[in-house]
C-alpha cells in the first residue's frame, strides 16, 4: 500500500501529471475519430517519450491507453461509427439512445462505466501483478521459452481467422525476428551488411507500418460526418446516482470479464466488450430490449473494455509478454528507457512499477474529467475532414519511424511493412501474431537455445521442468481445442 | 462495367499467397544455408538452428493452407476480395511516403512536408487552397519546431523555418 501511495505521489509530480493529462486527452481523441485507433495514437506518441524520464513517458502512454478506452464510445454513440473495435458493441444501444434524444445520458453512462471498470482492473493489477512477478522469479530459460510459446499460441488462437493463417503470420514474424545478431554466438544473420539491422528489425517502424499505414490508406478517402444535436452541458451528461446504482450488477460482471480477458495475450478489448455485452443480455430479465437503447448495453462493453487495460498490463509487466499492440508499445518504451519488463523489474525498479500504477490511477480520474468537460471539443474534432487528418498523421508516422535511430532506412522499413500489413489484412492474415512474434522471437530463441545448450541438445529439458511442462501442455491443449472447434468434423450437422 | 467486374476476385489470395510463402521459404532457406558457422556449430545449436525451425514450420503450414484453402473444405466458404482502387490507393500512398522520405533528404523537412501534404490533400479530394495553404504553413512550422527544437530529433533542415 505504501508503495502504491509513493507511486501516486511520483505520478503527481508536475511533469508526469501534465503528460498524463496530455495522454488522456490524446487517447480520447484518437479513439473518438473513426479510422484512428488507440494503438495508432500510442505508436505515434512514442517518439515523444525518447527524451523523457521513465515515469513521465509511462504517464503519457498509460494516459493514452486509459483515455483511448473511453473515447471510442463518443463516435459510437453519436455517429453509430465505432471509434475503435471495442466500441462496436457500444453503438448497438448507444446510438439508439442518441436517436431518442438521450445521447448525453448514454455518453455519461459510458464514461462512468469506463471509469469504474478501469478502477476495478487497477485494483487487480496492484494485487495480482506483484504476486505473479514473485512467482515468475522461479522461471529459468526452459520455462521462459515455453511461456513465450504459450503466449504466441494464445495470440494465434484468438485471431478471428483460420488457425493456419494465424500461425503462418506468427511464423513469418518469428522468421523476421531472426534478422540481426544471433543472440548466443553474436553472428550476423540475414543482415546483407546493412548496419541498421545488425541489432535486429526495429519494432517501432514495423509497428507503425503494420498498424498505422493500413489505417491511413483506408481513412484518407473517407468523408466528413454530420452529428446529431445534443446538450453538452455537464449536468445533462452526469448520470444520476440511481441510474448508476441500477447498473451495479452489469458493471461488476463486466469489469471482471474485462480484466480476465485482458490477462490473456491476443484477446483485446473487442473480445472483452462482446463477451460482457452477451453476458449482460443473457442475464437481463428483458434481453429483447437490448439493441434498442438500453443503458446496460452501453455500460457492459464500456466497463469491460476499460477493465481490460489493467488486465493486459499484468502479463506485460510481470512476464514481459505484451498481449496487444498497446502493451507492446509500452514494453518497447520501457526497453528504450533501459528497463527490462519481467519479474526482475519488480525487484530492481519496484518504485517505478508502482509509479505506473499511480499513473494509471491518475489517468482514470483525468480521463473522466476531460471526457465530461471536453465533450464539446471532441464533437468538433469528429467534424475534421479525413482528407486533411490522415495525410497529417502520415507525416507523424514518418517522423516516428525516423526518430528512433535517426535513420531513413527505418522510414522505408515502415513503408514496406505498411504494404505488407495492408495486403495481409486484405488476404485475411492477422497482423497481431506477426508483430508479437517479432517482439517475442528473440526472447524465445535465446532461452530455447540456452536450455538446449544446458541439456547438451536434449529437448527433454522442456518436459522435465514442471512449470515448463505445464506451459507446453496448456499450449498444446489450447491449439488442439481451437483446431477441433474450427474443424468441420466437430460442427453440428446443418450448421455453417 | 459491373460492380463484379470492377473487383479482382482473389481466389488468387488462396493461390498467390501460398506461392509467395513458398518463394519466401526457398529464399530464406537458401540464406540459412549461407549462414557462417559459429562457435556453437557442433550439433543443432548453431545460429541456423532456430531459423531452420521456423522455415520448416512455415513450409508445413503453407502446405496445410494450400490443402485446406485451395483444395479442401474452405474452397466455397470464403472468398477474399480486394478492390482494385483500394490496392492502387495503398501503392500510391506508399509511393508518396517514399517520395516524402527521399525529398526530405534533399530539400529539408519543412519543404518536403509542404510538398507531401499538398499532393496528398489534392489526391484525397481537398481542393480549397484557402484551407490548404494556411494549414500547410502552420503545420510545417509547428511540427518542425516541436520535433527539431523541442524534442531534438535531427530532422533534415532547410531555409524555410
Amino acid at each position: 500500500m505504501n508503495l502504491l501511495v509513493e507511486g501516486i505521489v511520483q505520478a503527481l509530480a508536475w511533469k508526469p501529471f501534465l503528460f498524463a493529462v496530455l495522454g488522456s486527452f490524446m487517447g480520447i481523441i484518437f479513439a473518438a475519430i473513426p479510422g484512428l485507433t488507440v494503438s495508432m495514437g500510442i505508436i505515434l506518441l512514442l517518439p515523444f517519450t525518447f527524451h523523457m524520464a521513465s515515469v513521465t513517458s509511462m504517464s503519457l502512454l498509460v494516459g493514452v491507453f486509459v483515455g483511448g478506452m473511453t473515447g471510442g464510445s463518443i463516435s459510437a454513440i453519436l455517429l453509430n461509427i465505432p471509434g475503435n473495435p471495442a466500441a462496436i458493441v457500444t453503438s448497438l444501444d448507444g446510438h439508439p439512445l442518441a436517436r431518442k434524444g438521450r445521447a448525453g445520458v448514454a455518453l455519461g453512462v459510458a464514461f462512468f462505466s469506463s471509469f469504474l471498470g478501469g478502477l476495478f482492473s487497477l485494483v487487480c493489477l496492484v494485487t495480482i501483478a506483484p504476486q505473479l512477478a514473485d512467482f515468475a522469479l522461479k522461471f529459468g530459460a526452459p520455462e521462459l521459452a515455453s511461456l513465450v510459446l504459450l503466449g504466441l499460441c494464445l495470440i494465434c488462437g484468438f485471431a478471428q481467422t483460420s488457425m493456419s493463417k494465424a500461425l503462418i503470420s506468427g511464423i513469418l514474424g518469428l522468421s523476421f525476428s531472426t534478422v540481426g545478431m544471433d543472440p548466443i554466438d553474436s553472428i550476423p544473420r540475414f543482415t546483407f551488411s546493412v548496419v541498421q539491422i545488425q541489432q535486429g528489425v526495429s519494432f517501432l517502424p514495423v509497428m507503425i507500418g503494420l498498424f498505422a499505414v493500413p489505417e491511413i490508406i483506408s481513412g484518407m478517402r473517407g468523408s466528413a460526418v454530420s452529428l446529431p444535436d445534443f446538450s453538452t452541458r455537464l449536468r445533462d451528461l452526469l448520470p444520476s446516482p440511481g441510474t448508476l446504482a441500477g447498473l451495479w450488477k452489469t458493471l461488476a460482471q463486466s469489469s471482471l470479464i474485462g480484466t480476465t480477458i485482458g490477462l490473456l495475450p491476443g484477446t483485446g478489448s473487442a473480445v472483452a466488450a462482446v463477451l460482457s455485452y452477451n453476458t449482460a443480455q443473457r442475464r437481463s430479465p428483458e434481453p429483447e430490449s437490448f439493441g434498442k437503447g438500453k443503458l446496460e448495453g452501453v455500460s457492459a462493453p464500456e466497463a469491460a473494455n476499460s477493465a481490460m487495460t489493467g488486465g493486459a498490463m499484468i502479463p506485460m509487466l510481470t512476464l514481459g509478454i505484451p498481449g496487444d499492440p498497446v502493451t507492446a508499445v509500452m514494453l518497447g518504451a520501457l526497453t528504450i528507457q533501459g528497463l527490462a519488463p519481467g519479474p526482475l523489474l519488480f525487484e530492481s525498479h519496484g518504485g517505478f512499477v508502482f509509479s505506473i500504477f499511480g499513473s494509471f490511477f491518475i489517468a482514470l480520474f483525468l480521463t473522466i474529467v476531460i471526457a465530461l468537460l471536453g465533450i464539446r471539443l471532441f464533437v468538433q474534432v469528429l467534424r475534421v475532414p479525413p482528407g486533411l487528418l490522415f495525410p497529417s498523421i502520415a507525416v507523424f508516422c514518418v517522423i516516428g519511424a525516423f526518430a528512433l535511430q535517426n535513420s531513413f532506412f527505418d522510414v522505408f522499413l515502415m513503408i514496406g511493412f505498411g504494404l505488407l500489413g495492408y495486403f495481409m489484412q486484405k488476404f485475411d492474415y492477422p497482423i497481431m501474431p506477426l508483430l508479437l512474434a517479432i517482439i517475442l522471437g528473440p526472447v524465445f530463441e535465446k532461452n530455447a537455445r540456452m536450455s538446449l545448450i544446458l541439456s547438451d541438445g536434449d529437448p527433454g529439458i522442456f518436459f522435465r521442468k514442471p512449470i515448463s511442462l505445464t506451459f507446453l501442455a496448456l499450449a498444446l491443449v489450447y491449439l488442439v481445442s481451437v483446431f477441433l472447434k474450427r474443424t468441420s468434423l466437430f460442427r453440428k450437422p446443418g450448421s455453417a | 462495367m459491373t460492380e463484379e467486374s470492377k473487383k479482382i476476385r482473389l481466389r488468387v489470395g488462396r493461390l498467390v499467397v501460398p506461392i509467395l510463402l513458398v518463394g519466401f521459404y526457398v529464399w530464406y532457406g537458401s540464406l540459412i544455408l549461407e549462414l557462417p558457422q559459429g562457435p556453437g556449430e557442433e550439433g543443432p545449436l548453431g545460429p541456423s538452428f532456430i531459423p531452420w525451425l521456423w522455415a520448416s514450420l512455415l513450409i508445413v503450414l503453407t502446405l496445410v493452407e494450400i490443402a485446406t484453402g485451395n483444395l479442401g473444405a474452405r474452397r466455397d466458404e470464403e472468398r477474399v476480395v480486394i478492390e482494385r482502387k483500394s490496392a492502387l490507393d495503398a501503392l500510391i500512398l506508399c509511393l508518396l511516403l517514399a517520395g516524402f522520405a527521399v525529398l526530405m533528404q534533399y530539400v529539408g523537412f519543412s519543404a518536403a512536408v509542404i510538398a507531401f501534404l499538398a499532393v496528398s490533400f489534392w489526391w484525397s479530394g481537398i481542393r480549397s487552397w484557402k484551407i490548404i495553404i494556411p494549414y500547410l504553413v502552420i503545420f510545417a512550422f509547428v511540427v518542425n519546431y516541436v520535433f527539431h527544437h523541442v524534442l531534438k530529433v535531427p530532422l533534415p533542415q532547410d531555409w524555410l523555418f
